[in-house]
Protein backbone atom coordinates (compact mmCIF):
# COMPACT_ATOMS: atom_id res chain seq x y z
CA UNK A 1 0.00 0.00 0.00
CA UNK A 2 2.63 2.78 -0.23
CA UNK A 3 2.10 3.80 -4.09
CA UNK A 4 -1.59 5.15 -2.10
CA UNK A 5 0.38 7.08 0.68
CA UNK A 6 2.67 8.37 -1.58
CA UNK A 7 -0.24 9.30 -4.04
CA UNK A 8 -1.89 10.85 -1.09
CA UNK A 9 0.66 13.22 -0.11
CA UNK A 10 1.08 14.20 -3.78
CA UNK A 11 -2.65 14.53 -3.66
CA UNK A 12 -2.32 17.06 -0.69
CA UNK A 13 0.43 19.11 -2.22
CA UNK A 14 -1.65 19.75 -5.09
CA UNK A 15 -4.69 20.64 -2.71
CA UNK A 16 -2.62 23.29 -0.48
CA UNK A 17 -1.28 24.58 -3.72
CA UNK A 18 -5.62 24.63 -4.80
CA UNK A 19 -6.23 26.45 -1.54
CA UNK A 20 -3.13 28.73 -1.85
CA UNK A 21 -4.93 29.69 -5.70
CA UNK A 22 -8.54 30.48 -3.73
CA UNK A 23 -6.81 31.92 -0.96
CA UNK A 24 -4.88 34.34 -3.48
CA UNK A 25 -8.29 35.76 -4.76
CA UNK A 26 -8.51 37.63 -1.52
CA UNK A 27 -4.54 38.29 -0.18
CA UNK A 28 -2.06 39.76 -2.85
CA UNK A 29 0.66 37.15 -2.38
CA UNK A 30 1.15 34.66 -5.11
CA UNK A 31 -0.72 31.01 -4.79
CA UNK A 32 2.05 28.49 -4.76
CA UNK A 33 3.38 30.77 -1.40
CA UNK A 34 0.11 30.90 0.39
CA UNK A 35 -0.14 26.98 -0.31
CA UNK A 36 3.18 26.78 0.88
CA UNK A 37 2.05 28.41 4.01
CA UNK A 38 -0.65 26.66 4.49
CA UNK A 39 0.97 23.54 4.40
CA UNK A 40 3.45 24.59 7.19
CA UNK A 41 0.89 26.01 9.15
CA UNK A 42 -0.54 22.35 8.79
CA UNK A 43 2.94 20.74 9.58
CA UNK A 44 2.81 23.34 13.14
CA UNK A 45 -0.12 21.96 14.45
CA UNK A 46 0.87 18.45 13.32
CA UNK A 47 3.99 19.12 15.01
CA UNK A 48 5.73 16.44 12.66
CA UNK A 49 5.97 15.54 8.98
CA UNK A 50 3.96 12.47 7.86
CA UNK A 51 6.78 10.11 6.51
CA UNK A 52 5.28 9.61 3.20
CA UNK A 53 4.95 13.53 2.78
CA UNK A 54 8.93 13.74 3.39
CA UNK A 55 9.78 11.36 1.10
CA UNK A 56 7.56 12.22 -1.78
CA UNK A 57 8.86 15.98 -0.99
CA UNK A 58 12.66 15.24 -1.00
CA UNK A 59 11.80 13.63 -4.51
CA UNK A 60 9.61 16.57 -5.98
CA UNK A 61 12.27 19.35 -4.61
CA UNK A 62 15.27 16.93 -5.93
CA UNK A 63 13.83 17.27 -9.55
CA UNK A 64 12.18 20.07 -9.41
CA UNK A 65 14.74 21.96 -12.23
CA UNK A 66 12.62 19.97 -15.04
CA UNK A 67 9.30 21.67 -14.04
CA UNK A 68 11.26 25.20 -14.74
CA UNK A 69 12.84 24.13 -18.07
CA UNK A 70 9.81 25.25 -20.09
CA UNK A 71 9.44 28.61 -18.58
CA UNK A 72 13.27 29.24 -19.04
CA UNK A 73 13.15 28.38 -22.74
CA UNK A 74 11.55 31.49 -22.78
CA UNK A 75 14.57 33.73 -22.47
CA UNK A 76 14.99 32.71 -26.17
CA UNK A 77 12.48 35.10 -27.17
CA UNK A 78 14.48 37.94 -25.13
CA UNK A 79 17.62 38.00 -26.89
CA UNK A 80 17.48 40.68 -28.79
CA UNK A 81 16.24 42.92 -26.15
CA UNK A 82 18.69 42.16 -23.98
CA UNK A 83 22.05 41.58 -26.41
CA UNK A 84 22.52 45.31 -26.13
CA UNK A 85 23.13 45.23 -22.70
CA UNK A 86 24.12 41.99 -22.19
CA UNK A 87 28.05 42.63 -20.64
CA UNK A 88 26.38 45.20 -18.46
CA UNK A 89 23.97 43.15 -17.13
CA UNK A 90 25.89 39.91 -16.26
CA UNK A 91 28.74 42.25 -14.75
CA UNK A 92 25.66 43.94 -12.22
CA UNK A 93 24.65 40.59 -11.31
CA UNK A 94 28.47 39.37 -10.51
CA UNK A 95 29.24 41.82 -8.58
CA UNK A 96 26.27 42.58 -6.85
CA UNK A 97 26.33 38.86 -5.82
CA UNK A 98 30.01 39.24 -4.67
CA UNK A 99 29.34 42.04 -2.56
CA UNK A 100 26.50 40.78 -0.51
CA UNK A 101 28.01 37.22 -0.14
CA UNK A 102 30.76 39.13 1.54
CA UNK A 103 29.02 41.77 3.17
CA UNK A 104 26.25 38.96 4.52
CA UNK A 105 29.00 36.41 5.60
CA UNK A 106 31.11 39.02 7.47
CA UNK A 107 28.23 40.35 9.18
CA UNK A 108 27.03 36.92 10.26
CA UNK A 109 30.43 36.19 11.50
CA UNK A 110 30.57 39.48 13.89
CA UNK A 111 27.08 38.77 15.01
CA UNK A 112 27.65 35.59 15.96
CA UNK A 113 31.20 36.46 17.21
CA UNK A 114 30.40 35.52 21.27
CA UNK A 115 27.74 33.14 20.98
CA UNK A 116 27.88 30.92 18.28
CA UNK A 117 24.44 29.39 17.13
CA UNK A 118 24.02 25.69 17.60
CA UNK A 119 23.89 23.04 15.12
CA UNK A 120 20.71 22.81 12.77
CA UNK A 121 19.41 19.70 11.18
CA UNK A 122 20.41 18.66 7.89
CA UNK A 123 18.64 18.92 4.71
CA UNK A 124 19.44 18.78 1.35
CA UNK A 125 17.68 19.55 -1.29
CA UNK A 126 18.94 21.26 -4.72
CA UNK A 127 17.42 23.02 -7.72
CA UNK B 1 -4.73 25.35 -26.06
CA UNK B 2 -4.73 21.16 -26.84
CA UNK B 3 -7.55 21.03 -29.14
CA UNK B 4 -7.04 17.68 -31.58
CA UNK B 5 -5.36 14.69 -31.30
CA UNK B 6 -2.46 15.55 -32.64
CA UNK B 7 -1.47 18.68 -30.59
CA UNK B 8 -1.94 16.34 -27.65
CA UNK B 9 0.30 13.87 -29.11
CA UNK B 10 2.57 16.72 -29.75
CA UNK B 11 2.04 17.65 -25.96
CA UNK B 12 3.20 13.94 -25.02
CA UNK B 13 6.23 13.85 -27.16
CA UNK B 14 7.42 17.22 -25.52
CA UNK B 15 6.85 16.65 -22.36
CA UNK B 16 8.77 13.09 -23.00
CA UNK B 17 11.60 14.76 -24.71
CA UNK B 18 12.05 17.51 -22.14
CA UNK B 19 12.53 14.80 -19.03
CA UNK B 20 14.66 12.80 -21.26
CA UNK B 21 17.05 15.96 -22.38
CA UNK B 22 17.31 17.12 -18.05
CA UNK B 23 17.78 13.42 -17.45
CA UNK B 24 20.91 13.86 -19.74
CA UNK B 25 21.92 17.50 -18.73
CA UNK B 26 22.07 16.05 -14.92
CA UNK B 27 24.16 12.72 -16.12
CA UNK B 28 26.14 15.29 -17.89
CA UNK B 29 26.92 17.37 -14.80
CA UNK B 30 27.77 14.68 -12.77
CA UNK B 31 30.51 13.22 -15.57
CA UNK B 32 31.80 16.76 -15.11
CA UNK B 33 32.28 16.34 -11.60
CA UNK B 34 29.15 18.37 -10.40
CA UNK B 35 30.50 21.76 -10.70
CA UNK B 36 28.52 24.86 -10.69
CA UNK B 37 29.93 26.36 -13.65
CA UNK B 38 28.15 23.20 -15.44
CA UNK B 39 24.66 23.59 -13.89
CA UNK B 40 22.05 21.01 -15.88
CA UNK B 41 19.97 23.69 -16.59
CA UNK B 42 22.75 25.59 -19.27
CA UNK B 43 22.78 21.83 -20.95
CA UNK B 44 19.05 21.55 -20.99
CA UNK B 45 18.60 25.11 -22.83
CA UNK B 46 21.21 24.52 -25.00
CA UNK B 47 19.97 20.77 -26.36
CA UNK B 48 16.04 21.60 -26.16
CA UNK B 49 17.06 25.13 -28.37
CA UNK B 50 18.69 22.73 -30.84
CA UNK B 51 15.90 20.19 -31.00
CA UNK B 52 13.17 23.01 -31.51
CA UNK B 53 14.92 24.11 -34.45
CA UNK B 54 15.15 21.35 -36.03
CA UNK B 55 11.84 20.23 -35.41
CA UNK B 56 10.43 23.73 -36.46
CA UNK B 57 8.40 24.77 -33.31
CA UNK B 58 8.52 27.70 -31.80
CA UNK B 59 8.98 28.83 -27.83
CA UNK B 60 5.50 29.31 -27.46
CA UNK B 61 4.11 26.37 -28.78
CA UNK B 62 6.88 24.33 -26.86
CA UNK B 63 5.77 26.20 -23.93
CA UNK B 64 1.73 25.66 -24.20
CA UNK B 65 2.41 21.88 -25.53
CA UNK B 66 4.66 21.41 -21.95
CA UNK B 67 1.93 23.18 -19.99
CA UNK B 68 1.45 20.69 -17.61
CA UNK B 69 5.01 20.77 -16.25
CA UNK B 70 5.05 24.47 -15.57
CA UNK B 71 1.48 23.73 -13.99
CA UNK B 72 3.25 21.28 -11.48
CA UNK B 73 5.49 23.55 -10.08
CA UNK B 74 2.83 25.23 -8.21
CA UNK B 75 2.58 22.06 -6.19
CA UNK B 76 5.93 21.14 -6.00
CA UNK B 77 6.15 24.98 -5.08
CA UNK B 78 4.23 24.36 -1.82
CA UNK B 79 6.60 21.27 -0.88
CA UNK B 80 9.23 23.69 0.66
CA UNK B 81 7.18 24.14 3.04
CA UNK B 82 8.82 20.55 4.74
CA UNK B 83 12.57 22.31 4.59
CA UNK B 84 11.03 25.29 6.36
CA UNK B 85 9.10 23.31 9.03
CA UNK B 86 12.61 21.67 10.04
CA UNK B 87 14.49 24.98 9.93
CA UNK B 88 11.88 26.99 12.45
CA UNK B 89 13.25 24.61 15.16
CA UNK B 90 16.24 26.49 14.25
CA UNK B 91 15.29 29.51 14.83
CA UNK B 92 13.50 28.52 17.76
CA UNK B 93 16.80 27.06 19.16
CA UNK B 94 18.61 30.55 17.79
CA UNK B 95 16.57 32.71 18.82
CA UNK B 96 15.50 35.28 15.82
CA UNK B 97 19.23 36.79 16.22
CA UNK B 98 19.75 34.15 13.48
CA UNK B 99 17.84 35.75 11.16
CA UNK B 100 19.47 39.32 11.34
CA UNK B 101 22.30 38.54 8.54
CA UNK B 102 20.00 36.26 6.16
CA UNK B 103 17.43 40.01 6.18
CA UNK B 104 20.68 41.99 5.42
CA UNK B 105 21.82 39.70 2.97
CA UNK B 106 18.13 39.24 1.64
CA UNK B 107 17.99 43.27 1.16
CA UNK B 108 21.23 44.13 -0.40
CA UNK B 109 21.68 41.36 -3.09
CA UNK B 110 18.47 42.78 -4.98
CA UNK B 111 18.89 46.25 -4.14
CA UNK B 112 22.60 46.17 -5.43
CA UNK B 113 21.38 45.11 -8.60
CA UNK B 114 18.76 47.08 -8.80
CA UNK B 115 21.34 50.11 -8.24
CA UNK B 116 23.33 48.64 -10.92
CA UNK B 117 20.61 48.73 -13.31
CA UNK B 118 18.72 52.20 -12.15
CA UNK B 119 21.04 54.25 -15.39
CA UNK B 120 20.33 51.68 -18.29
CA UNK B 121 17.80 52.82 -21.01
CA UNK B 122 15.99 49.61 -20.32
CA UNK B 123 11.98 48.65 -19.53
CA UNK B 124 11.30 48.30 -16.00
CA UNK B 125 9.59 45.05 -16.20
CA UNK B 126 13.77 43.72 -17.23
CA UNK B 127 15.08 45.55 -14.07
CA UNK B 128 12.18 44.01 -11.79
CA UNK B 129 13.03 40.89 -12.80
CA UNK B 130 16.25 41.17 -10.96
CA UNK B 131 14.49 41.82 -7.46
CA UNK B 132 14.32 37.77 -7.21
CA UNK B 133 17.51 37.07 -8.33
CA UNK B 134 18.64 35.17 -4.85
CA UNK B 135 15.82 33.38 -3.81
CA UNK B 136 15.21 29.98 -5.23
CA UNK B 137 13.50 29.77 -8.63
CA UNK B 138 9.97 28.32 -8.07
CA UNK B 139 9.38 31.22 -5.71
CA UNK B 140 11.34 33.73 -8.11
CA UNK B 141 8.95 32.46 -10.94
CA UNK B 142 5.92 33.68 -9.19
CA UNK B 143 6.88 36.56 -7.30
CA UNK B 144 8.93 38.25 -10.62
CA UNK B 145 5.21 37.72 -12.22
CA UNK B 146 3.52 39.42 -9.32
CA UNK B 147 5.71 42.48 -9.75
CA UNK B 148 5.39 42.90 -12.88
CA UNK B 149 9.33 41.24 -13.66
CA UNK B 150 9.27 38.86 -16.57
CA UNK B 151 9.59 35.01 -15.19
CA UNK B 152 11.64 33.78 -18.25
CA UNK B 153 14.27 36.33 -17.14
CA UNK B 154 13.86 35.95 -13.54
CA UNK B 155 15.07 32.05 -13.93
CA UNK B 156 17.69 32.82 -16.23
CA UNK B 157 19.41 35.65 -13.49
CA UNK B 158 18.03 33.71 -10.48
CA UNK B 159 20.65 30.18 -11.65
CA UNK B 160 23.18 32.96 -13.10
CA UNK B 161 23.26 34.28 -9.40
CA UNK B 162 23.20 31.41 -7.93
CA UNK B 163 26.72 29.66 -10.12
CA UNK B 164 28.36 33.14 -9.59
CA UNK B 165 27.73 33.11 -6.17
CA UNK B 166 28.64 29.36 -5.67
CA UNK B 167 32.16 30.03 -7.31
CA UNK B 168 33.32 33.24 -5.75
CA UNK B 169 32.18 32.06 -2.64
CA UNK B 170 35.35 30.38 -1.51
CA UNK B 171 37.54 33.44 -2.29
CA UNK B 172 35.45 36.16 -0.89
CA UNK B 173 35.44 34.31 2.10
CA UNK B 174 39.98 33.76 2.55
CA UNK B 175 39.72 37.49 1.28
CA UNK B 176 37.19 39.08 4.13
CA UNK B 177 38.69 36.69 7.32
CA UNK B 178 35.46 34.62 7.11
CA UNK B 179 36.06 31.24 9.21
CA UNK B 180 32.92 30.48 10.90
CA UNK B 181 31.04 27.97 8.92
CA UNK B 182 27.54 28.91 10.25
CA UNK B 183 28.31 32.44 8.58
CA UNK B 184 29.64 30.98 5.23
CA UNK B 185 26.41 29.04 5.11
CA UNK B 186 24.08 31.43 6.11
CA UNK B 187 25.54 33.83 3.61
CA UNK B 188 25.62 30.73 0.55
CA UNK B 189 22.16 29.96 0.91
CA UNK B 190 20.86 33.78 1.12
CA UNK B 191 22.10 35.24 -1.39
CA UNK B 192 22.77 32.31 -3.70
CA UNK B 193 20.08 29.90 -2.87
CA UNK B 194 19.98 26.29 -3.78
CA UNK B 195 22.92 26.40 -5.81
CA UNK B 196 24.84 28.10 -3.11
CA UNK B 197 23.39 25.62 -0.82
CA UNK B 198 24.97 22.87 -3.00
CA UNK B 199 27.72 24.18 -3.19
CA UNK B 200 27.67 24.54 0.49
CA UNK B 201 26.97 20.93 1.52
CA UNK B 202 30.47 20.04 -0.36
CA UNK B 203 32.57 22.60 1.77
CA UNK B 204 30.99 20.81 4.80
CA UNK B 205 27.97 19.51 6.24
CA UNK B 206 27.41 22.32 8.83
CA UNK B 207 27.64 24.99 5.73
CA UNK B 208 25.19 23.15 3.81
CA UNK B 209 23.11 23.05 6.81
CA UNK B 210 22.76 26.82 7.65
CA UNK B 211 22.77 27.41 3.74
CA UNK B 212 19.50 25.54 3.97
CA UNK B 213 18.37 27.97 6.94
CA UNK B 214 19.37 30.81 4.67
CA UNK B 215 17.26 29.78 1.33
CA UNK B 216 14.56 28.89 3.04
CA UNK B 217 14.17 32.00 5.81
CA UNK B 218 15.61 34.14 2.72
CA UNK B 219 13.35 32.58 0.31
CA UNK B 220 9.97 32.65 1.55
CA UNK B 221 10.12 36.69 2.96
CA UNK B 222 11.43 37.76 -0.29
CA UNK B 223 8.26 36.38 -1.66
CA UNK B 224 5.67 38.01 0.83
CA UNK B 225 7.57 41.12 1.30
CA UNK B 226 8.06 42.15 -2.43
CA UNK B 227 4.36 41.96 -3.79
CA UNK B 228 3.51 43.68 -0.33
CA UNK B 229 5.87 46.58 -1.07
CA UNK B 230 4.73 46.77 -4.97
CA UNK B 231 1.01 45.91 -3.37
CA UNK B 232 1.43 49.37 -1.80
CA UNK B 233 3.47 51.86 -3.96
CA UNK B 234 1.23 50.30 -7.38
Amino acid sequence: MHWFKYALALLSLVGFWFAGLLLSQFIALPASLLGLLLLLLALMWLKQIPSALLRVSQFVLGHMLVLFVPATMGILLFGEKLAGNLWWLVLTIIISTVISLGITAWIAQRHWQNHEPADIPIEDHDD
Amino acid sequence: MLSNNSELLSAAIWVCITLLVYLGSLLIYRVLGSRPLFHPMIFCIAILAMLLFYAGVNVKEYQSYTGLLSWLLGPATVALAIPLYTQLNSIKKNGLGVMLPIIVGGALAPLLALIGLYFLPMEASIKLSFLTKSITTPLAIETSQYIGGIPELAVVIVIFTGIVGAIFAASIYRLLGVKSEQAQGIALGTVAHAIGTAQGFQMSQKVGAFASLGLCINGVLTAIILPIIFFLFS
